[in-house]
C-alpha cells in the first residue's frame, strides 16, 4: 500500500508538467496555431523562473516569471507567423533552438560556473484532506497541482460553454467563417498563442521550482515535444489532455521507480520509454484523432 | 434614398486590375442585380463593401453617409450582410451555433442559445425557411447551408443583403424558395444585391441591374425596360460569341455515329475508401462519339467516379473496361498510356504543379516518352520547350513565354495548359471534372469546343460538372449520381433542369 501510494503520489507530482504544457499547446491549436515551440519555451521558462525565484527569494515570483517567459515565446511565435509570414513549424523549431540556447545563456550569465548551486525556495503545499492512502495523493499536494486541476476545468468550460470559447474554436476550425461574422481572427490567434504559451511556461518553471529544486541544462529533456504528442492524442480537447498527461506521468513515474529500485534495466532504456510510448499511442489511436480544421494554416483575407 | 453608394472604387491584385474606378449605387428596398462573367470583378466589389478587401481608392456611402469599412465587423454594424458563394459556416458547429456566432450580446462567459433560438426560429419562419437547428453544418446540403447563412445575416439585423451567386448550388425547387424569400425581404424593406452571371436570373429576381466587365461598369439599367440582347451585349461587348440566357456559349451538337462498343464500361463498380463518398454498384457505358455528363450535388461520389478510372487500386468490387480491356492489375501509367486522360476537380492543386513553369507542367506525365529523352533518362529540355511553345500558340494560352510559373496564369489559361497536356498524344477517353469552374465565357467556349472535338472524332468523354446548365449544353446523356449511386440516366431529348434537379436532391428515388 505504501509503495503504491508512493507511485500515485509521484504520478500526480509529474502530472502538471504534461497537463500544463499539453493544455498550452491545445489552447493555441484550437485557434489554428500549431505550437511546437514548447520545448524551447519550457527551457527558457525553467531557467528564468528558477533564477528569479532564487534571487527574489520568492517561489511565486519564480512561477509567475516562468509563465511570463512562456507568454513571451507565444508572442514571438505568433509575431513571426502573423507579421513576418513565417511558416508556423519553422518558427516553432527556431524557437526551440532559441529557447534551449537562451536558457543556458541567462543561467550562465547570472550564476556563472559555481560548485554550489542554490536551491529554489520550497513550493507551497496545500493540505485539504485527512491522510487517506492513494486518494490523498491527488489532493494533499503542491499548489501547482491545484492550479492544474483548475486550469483544465476552466479551459474546458471556457472552450465549450462560453461565447469567447466558441469564437476561439471557430477561428481554429474555419478562420474565414469567423472573420465574416466579425470575429477578430488575428487577435484571437495572438491571445490563444500567448495564453497557451504561458501555460507551457508554467510547465517549464515547474521542473526546477518543484521537481528538481534546481536548474540543470537540458532540463525539459524532450517533454515539450511529448506535450505536442499529448495534444494530438487528446484530439485537442482539454479533458483528454489531462488523461494523456496522467498516462505519460505514469510512464515517467514508473521509469523513475525502476531506476531507483535497480532492477538491472539500463537507465538509457528507461529514458527512452516516454518517447517509445508516444509512438505506440500515436499508432494505436491513429484514425480516432481529430484536428481543428485550420490547424497549422495561415489566414489572410485577400 | 441610396442604401449603398460606391464611388470610384479601384482594386489591384499584384499586376492584375480587378476593379477600375467603379461607381455603383443601390436604392433602398430594391433587388439590384450585379451581372458579369467570371472574373468581371463582382465578388471583389462586394467583398470591399463587406470589409473583406481593402480598396486601393474610392469612397463608400451607406444611407447617404460616408463610412469607413475595414472589417466585416464594421459592415455588420452598418447593417450589411453577405451570403458568400462558398459557404462561410463552421462545418463542425451546429446550425444554431453558426447563426449566433459572433453575437457579443450573448455575454462573454455565457453561451445561451436557448434565448436566441426563439428569435432565430421567428426569423426563419417569417421568410418560410425550415432549418435543422441542432444538426452539424457539415451534414447539410448546400441549399440548407445557404438558408442558414441568410437567417444568420437577418439575425445580425442586416438591412442590406448581398447574395453572391446564390443559385450556383441550388437544385429542384430551392430556387423558387429563394425567390419567395427575396420577395418577402423586399416587402420588409431589405435592400438586396444579387450577384450572378446568368442573365435569366436577372429577369427572374431583380428590379435593376448593373453590368460589370473586366473590372469596369458597363451600365446600369431598369430590368423591366432592358432586353436580353442588351444585357448580353453589355456583358460580352467586343467578344464575338453567341450566348444563351444562362450565359453559356451556344454550342451545336452535330450528328455523330457512335462506336459499336463502349470505350469506357463500368460494371458494378464499388469502392471502399475511408473519408470519401464511395461508389455503390455503378454501371455506366460511354461510347465513342458521345459525351456522358454526370450531374450531382458536390460530394456524392464524383471524386471517386473520376479517379477510379485511372487508379485500379481504388476498385473494391466490379470491373472497369477501357476499349474492352480490364484495368484490374494495371498501373495508372499503363492506363494513361493506353489513351486515357484525366483532369481533376481542383485545377490548381491537383491538376498542376503551381510553382513550376508552363513547359514543365505540359511535360508532366509525358516525361517517360522516348521523344523527350536522350538515352533512358536525360531530358532534352530544348525539345520540351519548343513543343510547349507550339502548344501555347495552338491552344491560345495568354502568356508572355513558356517559363512563367503556371499559378500566375488566369483560371482559363491554366485550363488551356492542362488541356494542351491532355491532347499532346491522341487519346480515346477524356475524364474531366468541373473543367469550366470559374472560367470566363471565352474559356468556357474553348473547353466546350475541345469536348465536342473529341466527340466529333468518335472518342469518349466522361464529363462531370456541378452546373446543370453547362452539362446540358454539351452532353449526349446525363447520369445523375447520388450517394455514390447512379439513380437515373436522361437522354438529351429528355433534358429538363427541374426534373434532373429532383433526382440530384433526392426528391424522387
Amino acid at each position: 500500500m505504501n509503495a503504491l501510494d508512493e507511485i500515485v503520489r509521484s504520478i500526480v507530482t509529474y502530472m502538471p508538467i504534461y497537463t500544463l504544457s499539453g493544455l498550452g499547446i491545445v489552447i493555441g491549436g484550437r485557434a489554428g496555431i500549431f505550437n511546437i515551440s514548447g520545448e524551447g519555451a519550457m527551457m527558457a521558462a525553467a531557467s528564468a523562473g528558477y533564477l528569479s525565484a532564487v534571487f527574489m527569494g520568492n517561489w511565486y515570483v519564480g512561477f509567475l516569471i516562468s509563465m511570463a517567459m512562456g507568454a513571451l515565446f507565444g508572442l514571438l511565435l505568433e509575431f513571426l507567423h502573423e507579421e513576418m509570414k513565417v511558416n508556423q513549424f519553422i518558427a516553432g523549431i527556431a524557437l526551440v533552438i532559441f529557447g534551449t540556447g537562451l536558457s543556458d545563456f541567462i543561467y550562465k550569465l547570472v550564476v556563472g560556473i559555481k560548485f554550489y548551486i542554490p536551491d529554489a525556495p520550497p513550493t507551497p503545499e496545500i493540505k485539504i484532506m485527512p491522510d487517506i492512502p492513494i486518494l490523498s495523493a491527488f489532493f494533499n499536494q503542491n499548489i501547482v497541482v491545484y492550479f492544474t486541476y483548475i486550469s483544465v476545468i476552466a479551459a474546458y468550460y471556457i472552450m465549450y460553454k462560453t461565447r469567447i470559447g466558441i469564437e476561439h474554436r471557430a477561428v481554429g476550425e474555419d478562420p474565414r467563417a469567423a472573420d465574416v461574422v466579425g470575429i477578430n481572427v488575428k487577435m484571437v490567434r495572438y491571445l490563444a498563442t500567448i495564453i497557451g504559451s504561458a501555460f507551457i511556461g508554467a510547465a517549464g518553471g515547474y521542473l526546477p521550482l518543484v521537481i528538481t529544486g534546481t536548474y540543470t541544462p537540458g532540463i525539459a529533456s524532450g517533454r515539450g515535444f511529448i506535450a505536442v504528442g499529448i495534444a494530438i492524442f487528446a484530439s485537442w480537447r482539454p479533458e483528454r489532455t489531462f488523461l494523456g498527461a496522467i498516462l505519460f506521468a505514469t510512464i515517467e513515474a514508473i521509469a523513475l521507480q525502476m531506476q531507483v529500485s535497480e532492477i538491472g534495466v539500463p537507465y538509457q532504456f528507461l529514458l527512452m520509454l516516454p518517447f517509445v510510448s508516444l509512438l505506440l499511442v500515436m499508432a494505436l489511436f491513429k484514425g480516432k484523432i481529430e484536428h481543428p480544421s485550420s490547424l497549422g494554416k495561415p489566414y489572410s483575407r485577400e | 434614398m441610396k442604401a449603398v453608394e460606391l464611388r470610384g472604387i479601384s482594386k489591384r491584385f499584384g499586376d492584375v486590375v480587378a476593379l477600375d474606378n467603379v461607381d455603383f449605387s443601390v436604392e433602398v428596398g430594391e433587388v439590384h442585380g450585379l451581372l458579369g462573367e467570371n472574373g468581371a470583378g463582382k465578388t471583389t466589389l462586394m467583398n470591399i463593401l463587406y470589409g473583406l478587401y481593402k480598396p486601393d481608392s474610392g469612397k463608400i456611402f451607406i444611407m447617404g453617409e460616408e463610412v469607413k469599412i475595414s472589417s466585416p465587423l464594421d459592415s455588420i454594424r452598418l447593417g450589411i450582410g453577405m451570403i458568400h458563394q462558398i459557404s462561410t459556416l463552421v462545418p463542425e458547429f451546429t446550425v444554431i451555433e453558426n447563426i449566433v456566432l459572433g453575437d457579443k450580446s450573448l455575454g462573454t462567459f455565457k453561451f445561451d442559445v436557448k434565448l436566441a433560438r426563439k428569435k432565430v426560429k421567428e426569423l426563419a419562419d417569417s421568410i418560410g425557411f425550415e432549418l435543422p437547428f441542432d444538426k452539424k453544418v457539415k451534414e447539410l446540403p448546400p441549399g440548407v447551408k445557404q438558408k442558414t447563412e441568410i437567417v444568420r445575416a437577418l439575425y445580425r439585423e442586416a438591412k442590406i443583403l448581398i447574395l453572391d451567386e446564390p443559385t450556383a448550388y441550388l437544385v429542384g425547387d430551392e430556387f423558387d424558395q429563394l425567390l419567395r424569400a427575396i420577395n418577402i425581404l423586399k416587402e420588409k424593406g431589405v435592400t438586396i444585391i444579387f450577384i450572378t452571371h446568368k442573365i435569366r436570373e436577372v429577369f427572374q429576381a431583380c428590379d435593376r441591374v448593373t453590368v460589370l466587365k473586366g473590372g469596369k461598369v458597363q451600365g446600369s439599367l431598369d430590368v423591366r425596360k432592358a432586353s436580353e440582347d442588351e444585357l448580353v451585349s453589355l456583358m460580352f461587348e467586343g467578344q464575338k460569341i453567341e450566348v444563351t440566357d444562362s450565359a453559356l456559349p451556344k454550342m451545336i451538337l452535330e450528328d455523330v455515329e457512335k462506336t459499336e462498343s463502349p470505350i469506357l464500361k463500368m460494371v458494378n463498380v464499388s469502392t471502399n475508401v475511408p473519408n470519401l463518398k464511395n461508389l455503390k454498384n455503378v454501371n455506366l457505358e460511354v461510347y465513342g462519339g458521345e459525351i456522358l455528363g454526370i450531374a450531382g450535388i458536390s460530394g456524392h461520389g464524383q471524386k471517386l467516379l473520376t479517379e477510379v478510372v485511372v487508379n485500379p487500386n481504388l476498385l473494391h468490387s466490379g470491373d472497369i473496361l477501357i476499349n474492352g480491356k480490364s484495368i484490374k492489375g494495371r498501373s495508372t501509367v499503363d492506363i494513361l498510356k493506353s489513351g486515357v486522360f484525366f483532369t481533376p476537380e481542383d485545377r490548381v492543386l491537383e491538376g498542376t504543379l503551381p510553382t513550376a513553369s508552363i513547359y514543365k507542367n505540359i511535360f508532366l506525365g509525358h516525361h517517360r516518352e522516348g521523344r523527350f529523352l536522350k538515352g533512358k533518362s536525360v531530358v532534352i529540355w530544348k525539345k520540351v520547350r519548343s513543343i510547349s511553345r507550339d502548344l501555347i500558340k495552338l491552344f491560345r494560352v495568354k502568356t508572355p513565354n513558356e517559363v512563367i510559373e503556371i499559378r500566375k496564369l488566369s483560371g482559363g489559361n491554366m485550363q488551356k495548359v492542362i488541356f494542351a497536356r491532355a491532347f499532346l498524344n491522341p487519346i480515346d477517353l477524356l475524364v474531366t471534372h468541373n473543367p469550366t469552374a470559374g472560367l470566363d465565357m471565352a474559356s468556357v467556349k474553348f473547353v466546350f469546343e475541345k469536348l465536342l472535338e473529341m466527340r466529333k472524332s468518335r472518342k469518349a468523354v466522361l464529363y462531370i460538372n456541378e452546373d446543370l446548365d453547362e452539362l446540358m449544353a454539351v452532353s449526349d446523356r446525363i447520369a445523375v449520381i447520388r450517394n455514390g449511386q447512379i439513380v437515373k440516366v436522361f437522354q438529351r431529348k429528355e433534358f429538363n433542369k427541374r426534373e434532373i434537379g429532383k433526382y440530384m436532391a433526392g426528391v424522387v428515388e
